[in-house]
């Protein structure tokens, strides 16, 4: 009698450790996101060539910094990163918004807008690295269509595509520059830096002294920065920074730009001397 | 030690109370459990009182309780454990939504669901007045309700009302 109790608890604890451990190992990750890639490549970069041309570059409110020497310094610095992504579907466009903000945000079709403010803000070109890196890990995971079609719903989308509706792309614009990402979201972007930061070199703790800097200087949530939005979550973003193990083999390698006077440039640029 | 255990009553021998009293035992778990869902202890309790009420019933109406007893201490520190670990993740946010969690939430309502199931088994067999042995617990029950102790048989079979003595 004993011993056939025991089988029992024994078949019983099995039964429940083993269907834990298979469901585990079930991926739910690409259960609860597979509705998210429907949208192609090629739709995606149409897109985020409309909303840049007509929602962005027309708007008289947005004055894009056009230097030849921020540009020669921003070209490095990309390049750096871009060069080691690896396969991408997108070719990779970087510009620079005139504003005091500290922000940084991706439309889709891989361009990337990076505010004046967060520029001055970045201490080291690591820095913004750091912060392009994260908004490269959005872009390659198609995290801001996903957003789109999520909230705006894919018809609207493909009815952009095909007319030329400035009103309604503006519109989808706003939603996108204004998106928050969830916060496996921003993990996933998070993860994805540090590797693209590894292979270009960078140390990937860049990211957590931007973030520290940044919660120093704004507190923990400041609702203009889309890059600290899911803020309780803060400390263990940094934490994962600071925790991220690159290979062995990994030397970090200065980036040799002289930032004051980048960051100087910056400063005292302004649009009338747009070249 | 065993000494061997008492005669299994039969169907026919049980009186109609007996069988709703033992399927009680079953349905009011579900009751329970419907209402302690946010806190999933309350279950627990009302089978411990459901069990105290029914001390002195037949062993047939005991074995059923103490089965629908002893048979919702896992599934119910499986919830409470569910809930808590859930509220850890939402409230500290240093654990996180892991895969882990994920893979215990599934496992852990695959059990509540199988655990329905043979509690409705166990309710309807009950109330024909029929045995049910749910895996592990059904032998527990069965031999700490059945098995013949001799001291405590005599304390129960002591009689109350005596002759008197001439």
């Amino acid at each position: 009698m004993r011993k056939s109790v025991y089988r029992d608890l024994i078949i019983l604890l099995t039964i429940f450790v083993a269907s834990w451990a298979a469901f585990t190992y079930v991926p739910w990750g690409d259960i609860f996101s597979a509705p998210d890639v429907t949208v192609s490549i090629a739709d995606e970069e149409k897109l985020g060539k409309l909303i840049v041309d007509y929602g962005i570059l027309k708007d008289p409110t947005i004055t894009i910094v056009r230097d030849k020497k921020i540009d020669s310094v921003m070209r490095m610095v990309t390049h750096l990163l871009v060069s080691k992504i690896g396969k991408t579907d997108f070719e990779y466009t970087f510009r620079i918004i005139k504003s005091d903000q500290v922000n940084a945000f991706t439309l889709p079709g891989g361009n990337i807008f990076i505010y004046t403010g967060l520029i001055e803000f970045c201490d080291s070109p690591e820095h913004l690295c750091a912060v392009l890196a994260h908004e490269i890990g959005h872009a390659e995971k198609r995290h801001v269509i996903n957003k789109l079609a999520k909230e705006l719903g894919l018809s609207l989308l493909f009815s952009v595509l095909g007319g030329n509706d400035n009103v309604m792309i503006s519109e989808i614009g706003r939603t996108a520059t204004s998106t928050v990402f969830d916060r496996a979201q921003e993990k996933e972007a998070d993860d994805f830096s540090f590797q693209l930061m590894e292979r270009s070199r960078i140390n990937p703790k860049a990211l957590a002294a931007f973030f520290r800097k940044l919660t120093d200087a704004y507190g923990a949530s400041n609702e203009h920065l889309e890059i600290l939005q899911t803020h309780p979550n803060n400390n263990s973003r940094i934490k994962a920074s600071l925790e991220y193990k690159p290979d062995t083999g990994f030397v970090e390698k200065k980036i040799d730009i002289d930032w004051s006077n980048m960051v100087s440039t910056i400063k005292n640029w302004d649009s009338t001397q747009n070249n | 030690m065993d000494t061997g255990y008492h005669p299994l009553p039969q169907p026919e021998e049980l009186p109609q109370r007996d069988k709703e009293d033992a399927m009680g035992a079953y349905l009011m778990m579900f009751a329970a459990l419907g209402a302690g869902l946010p806190l999933p202890i309350i279950n627990l309790i009302a089978a411990v009182i459901y069990y105290y009420i029914n001390k002195k019933a037949s062993r047939f109406v005991r074995f059923h309780t103490h089965q629908a007893l002893i048979s919702q201490i896992p599934t119910t520190l499986m919830n409470a454990i569910a809930v808590f670990w859930g509220l850890r993740i939402l409230i500290y946010d240093d654990w996180g939504f892991t895969n882990i969690y994920k893979g215990y939430l599934v496992a852990v309502l695959l059990a509540n669901i199988l655990y329905f199931i043979f509690g409705i088994i166990g309710a309807i067999k009950a109330n024909s007045g029929k045995m049910y042995y749910l895996l592990f617990f059904g032998k527990i029950s069965y031999h700490s309700v059945f098995q013949i102790r001799p001291d405590e048989d005599a304390k129960a079979g002591k009689q109350e009302n005596l002759p008197p003595k001439f």
